[in-house]
């Protein structure tokens, strides 16, 4: 005959503490469930990266950067990138806020980042994903004033959660659009390749969370019950 | 309290459209698709300008609501992709103005449509819809327009209609559609080809209409023609150059005017 054992010994002998400690193993459980989600939530950023080259420097105009004089020395044919970050991960087409947005000519040593905001709608149109995106600088009301970046481009819908993506215009849209100065400094550029690395990936503890935390409930579990099956 | 207040002041900044330096609001693609999408609804009195093309997936892509609006294409292209049924961009309140720049592809809808009074069209070309410009209104002008290959030019039947050194071509049923106005100096040729019925260059209903200084010509079945079946109305018809058109204008109406025309097939 099996012996009792401790969890039902002590229901036995003293039902008030055995309570007691059910108690503390459920609210333990509970944190522990709690702290999991924690970890599976999307706390992370991920980003999007575009590149291309530039078809429409200041020179064209004669107009001079003034808010960014680092724009004067952009050339036509420069390579150019937009890093586009977002909380979480884009699964779907739809409307995404972006946390901060990253232009970048490494020739010309020129970049802009004072964004205070940003929009990226991405549409499904027979196969392909149409991006549409709005940076906005100083504040809203000046960003419609031409102080802005507008990317319009596609690629295969099959490859949003892809690197090193040809990318293409979207018909009858500019690619890339920097206006800044009230709109007297205007970059313009095409885009050839995107790349989403992290956009694959499903969010996740860490598997050392996961080992972690189930050695810990394991361990104040036998801390609590003697460690064997009731 | 306080932070309610302020909450609200920050969100009705947020909300508030971006103006220009000129104090002209931009909107491109990219401001569309932030904003929601299209339609994009303009709905506060003041002048709009396009930084760039739009492009609508069979969707009106402008609705001006507001009144005393100037919307700038700004030499940009307004066009419709797949398009069946719906106006491009339509104006629901007075003294909207539209210049300088294209319209295109609105098939089966009306590309710049109008509900109302002191609607003006000025420097746009306007291709491939079913109306090229319609008013529901009382008036419209339109000017230095080119109106090319729609199955109607211009749609204003009820309307006084103004109509100044425009290209109006190629469109299947008729140039224009007049209730009563002025039609002048105006390249309006090889209308109504592909249409049926009473159709041509200049079809009016009834009203009073001058039309002078034209070059009117390769139109079927009018040159100028009248559309309503009881023959009413009122032409005057001054320097003209008719050509190629099966008849000139039609003679049954009351011509109070008609003298210097060049006519190649008709009665001058």
């Amino acid at each position: 005959m099996r012996a009792a054992g401790p969890r039902k010994t002590l229901k036995k002998e003293c039902p008030f503490f055995a309570l007691q400690l059910e108690g503390m193993w459920k609210t333990s459980m509970r944190s522990f469930w709690a702290g999991l989600f924690l970890l599976a939530a999307p706390i992370y950023a991920d980003t999007i990266t575009i590149n291309g080259l530039i078809t429409q420097d200041l020179t064209v105009s004669g107009a001079t950067a003034v808010a960014n004089n680092s724009l004067n020395a952009i050339r036509n044919g420069d390579q150019f990138t937009v890093a586009l970050t977002f909380a979480g991960s884009i699964a779907t087409p739809g409307t995404y806020a972006l946390t901060s947005v990253l232009f970048n000519d490494a020739a010309a040593s020129a970049s802009e980042g004072a964004f205070i905001s940003g929009s990226m709608t991405i549409t499904d149109t027979a196969g392909m994903d149409q991006f549409s995106v709005l940076g906005c600088q100083i504040d809203p009301v000046t960003c419609g004033l031409g102080n802005q970046l507008d990317l319009n481009f596609e690629i295969p819908d099959t490859q949003l959660h892809q690197t090193g993506v040809t990318a293409q215009a979207v018909p009858l849209l500019l690619p890339l659009d920097l206006l800044e100065d009230n709109s007297n400094t205007e970059i313009q550029g095409s885009i050839g390749g995107y790349s989403y690395p992290g956009g694959a990936q499903v969010p996740e503890p860490s598997t050392f969370a996961l080992i972690a935390a189930a050695g810990l409930s394991l361990t104040a579990r036998n801390k609590l019950f003697g460690g064997k099956n009731a | 309290m306080l932070k309610t207040l302020f909450s609200i002041t920050a969100l009705a900044a947020l909300m508030t459209p971006a103006f220009g330096a000129d104090g002209t609001t931009l909107i491109n693609q990219a401001t569309v698709n932030a904003a929601g999408g299209f339609p994009y609804h303009i709905n506060t009195t003041g002048s709009y300008r396009l930084a760039g093309n739009l492009v609508a997936m069979n969707t009106t892509a402008l609705i001006i609501g507001g009144g005393n609006i100037t919307l700038d294409l700004n030499g940009f292209t307004i066009t419709c992709l797949a398009c069946s049924g719906v106006p491009g961009i339509l104006s629901n309140n007075v003294n909207t103005t539209i210049q300088n720049g294209l319209v295109n592809g609105f098939a089966g809808g009306t590309a710049l449509s109008f509900t109302t009074t002191g609607a003006k069209v000025d420097h746009i070309i306007e291709t491939a819809s079913g109306t090229g410009i319609g008013t529901s209104g009382p008036d419209v002008t339109v000017t230095n327009s080119s109106l090319l290959n729609n199955t109607y030019g211009i749609g204003g039947a009820s309307a006084q209609v103004t109509a100044i050194n425009c290209i109006i071509t190629g469109n299947i049923q008729d140039g224009i559609d007049v209730f009563s106005g002025l039609i002048a100096g105006n390249i309006i040729s090889n209308n109504g080809n592909g249409g049926t019925f009473t159709r041509g260059g200049v079809i009016f209903f009834g009203g009073i209409v001058n039309v002078r200084d034209n070059l009117i010509s390769g139109n079927t079945v009018f040159g100028v023609g009248i559309g309503n079946s009881t023959n009413a109305g009122v032409l005057g018809l001054a320097s003209n150059t008719f050509g190629g058109n099966i008849n000139d204008y039609v003679v049954t109406v009351n011509i109070v005017t008609n003298h210097s025309n060049v006519c190649a097939g008709g009665t001058c």
